[in-house]
């Protein structure tokens, strides 16, 4: 297709989505709705993802060793621990280390635990780190009847609860988006609907003058790709305003649903390409797709 | 340059529209295609443009074999048909020019070929004065004469008119015929589907009458 061709039939195209104002519009509003709740739930995400992996780095299991277990029960034990799966971390406090550790925790009240350095009642541990909350459970489990083991403290309960926030949060979510995409589809394709019936004479006479099918199709494609990319820019300023006067109301206030997790929302400067970016892709997606669909019947003739 | 060979057209439903037709039309010939309403016209311009498929039989149009034309094809098949109807079938939008303009242009001509070329083909139909005129100020025989100049602009070498003296008055039916005769004299095929007799016995050309969905006469060679 030479270029000159290929302008007229984008102008065509752009002037189509603007004779056909109101449906465009309709359209237009309905896409962006869908984009700002598709990329609202895709910024939660984000931001919950962020607050697990912190939970996640901070997130410890203990392992307690009996006091009478001696030095080859120790290693084995060790061993046992390397050989294992989603292990990020780990490391041996001997009961030495562990008081040491607790009078530096009581701090000007330490001097209380001087002269238990013979009968020190704290238990050795190791500490480890899991590369994933999921994987805690499965890490306990593992260790709990080991040789030399006393028990195994983890958040097992916290770790679940989370995990299973985040599975329920996926399905929902991408149920919703879903449904969400269907719909812009729809709509989509009937405003194109609407521009090929004002335009049918045309397409007919195009036909028989020997219009390749590409021909006839790329204005219309075009209609669709104009109001998908309308409504994605539409839809990034109106949620990066929403995000940015989020931030500002929770930026260091201090709310928390878990002490010691950051308050703060991931910058979104950080985030911008990456949602201007799929909202444009996700807006062409569907436009196209939305007028292709439509024009097939068109083309018969 | 077009040939139907044993072609017949069964609707669903059982609606026998052609039967066994059979004709060869050259390259250069001028042929009217007479029958009524009903006789298998419509049918038979649709299997041309490849808007139906036969039920049974070929065709051949401009070397294209049509019962083997990849659907891709069939765009490049109608550049070599330029086609008249009955009602004109211009855009009301678009003035004499840009209707003309538009069917260059949805074919992939570059702009200055068809600055070149519409108003040549403008003059050609008798029209140069009317190139800025919108359809409906135009009389019936102009838009007619526009539509003609639409179907001759990428040089078909067969021009196939529907009733084209159907919607327009007795006098200007005669001149519209004149045309389609110089265009044939330039070496384009020209087929004329009509119902009206009284052109037919007037032009005296080769004439094939079709009479449900059968040829009855073919009056080649005969000069009728």
């Amino acid at each position: 297709m030479r270029g000159s061709s290929f302008g007229y039939l984008v102008k065509q195209g752009i002037i189509n989505t603007w004779i056909n104002r109101m449906m465009s519009m309709a359209s237009i509003g309905i896409l962006t709705a869908c984009m700002i709740i598709v990329g609202g739930s895709g910024l939660l995400a984000v931001n919950i993802r962020d607050v697990f992996k912190e939970i996640e780095d901070k997130n410890e299991l203990v392992v307690f060793v009996k006091d009478d277990a001696d030095e080859i029960t120790i290693n084995e034990l060790s061993d046992r621990i390397n050989s294992l799966e989603h292990i990020a971390d780990f490391h041996f406090v001997s009961k030495e280390d562990a008081l040491e550790e607790q009078k530096e925790f009581m701090g000007d009240k330490g001097y209380l635990l001087e002269g238990l350095e013979d009968d020190n009642p704290l238990p050795a541990s190791f500490r480890i780190k899991v590369d994933s909350l999921e994987q805690l459970g499965y890490v306990v489990d593992e260790l709990r009847y080991h040789k030399g083991v006393e028990s195994v403290s983890a958040p097992t309960d916290l770790a679940r609860t989370l995990t299973g926030v985040e599975k329920t949060m996926l399905v929902l979510g991408s149920i919703i988006i879903g449904i969400l995409i269907i719909a812009s589809a729809v709509v989509i394709s009937n405003t194109i609907r609407l521009t090929l019936y004002a335009r049918r004479r045309e397409i007919r006479i195009m036909k028989y003058v020997g219009a390749t099918d590409a021909f006839i199709r790329l204005p219309f494609v075009v209609e669709g790709i104009t109001i998908g990319v309308i409504s994605a820019v539409l839809a990034f300023g109106v949620l990066a305003l929403i995000y940015e006067s989020l931030g500002t109301m929770f930026g260091g206030s201090g709310i928390s649903w878990l002490t010691g997790v950051s308050t703060t929302l991931v910058p979104f400067s950080s985030l911008w390409k990456w949602v201007l970016g799929s909202f444009i892709a996700f807006g062409i997606a569907l436009g196209a797709f939305g007028s292709g669909s439509s024009i097939r019947r068109y083309l018969r003739v | 340059m077009i040939e139907f060979r044993n072609v017949t057209k069964e609707y669903p439903g059982g609606t026998l529209a052609l039967d066994e037709v059979d004709f060869t039309i050259d390259k250069g010939e001028f042929v009217f295609i007479l029958g009524y309403s009903g006789a298998g016209k419509s049918t038979l311009l649709k299997l041309m443009l490849k808007e139906e498929e036969p039920t049974d039989g070929d065709i051949t149009i401009a070397d294209y074999n049509l019962s083997r034309i990849r659907r891709r094809k069939v765009p490049y098949l109608r550049r070599e048909l330029g086609v008249v109807f009955q009602d004109f079938r211009l855009i009301p939008t678009m003035t004499a020019y840009e209707n003309v303009a538009f069917a260059m242009r949805v074919t992939n001509v570059s702009a200055r070929e068809i600055r070149r070329r519409v108003p040549y083909i403008l003059k050609l139909v008798g029209l140069e004065d009317k190139s800025q005129v919108y359809p409906e100020q135009l009389s019936g025989g102009e838009q007619q004469r526009v539509a003609l100049a639409r179907a001759l602009v990428h040089n078909p070498k067969i021009i196939l008119a529907d009733e084209p003296t159907g919607n327009i008055d007795p006098k200007l039916s005669m001149e519209i015929i004149e045309l389609l005769k110089e265009i044939n004299k330039l070496g384009t095929t020209v087929v004329v589907v009509t119902h009206d007799i009284s052109i037919v016995n007037r032009f005296k050309e080769r004439t094939i009458i079709l009479r449900n969905g059968r040829v009855l006469r073919d009056t080649k060679g005969a000069n009728a």
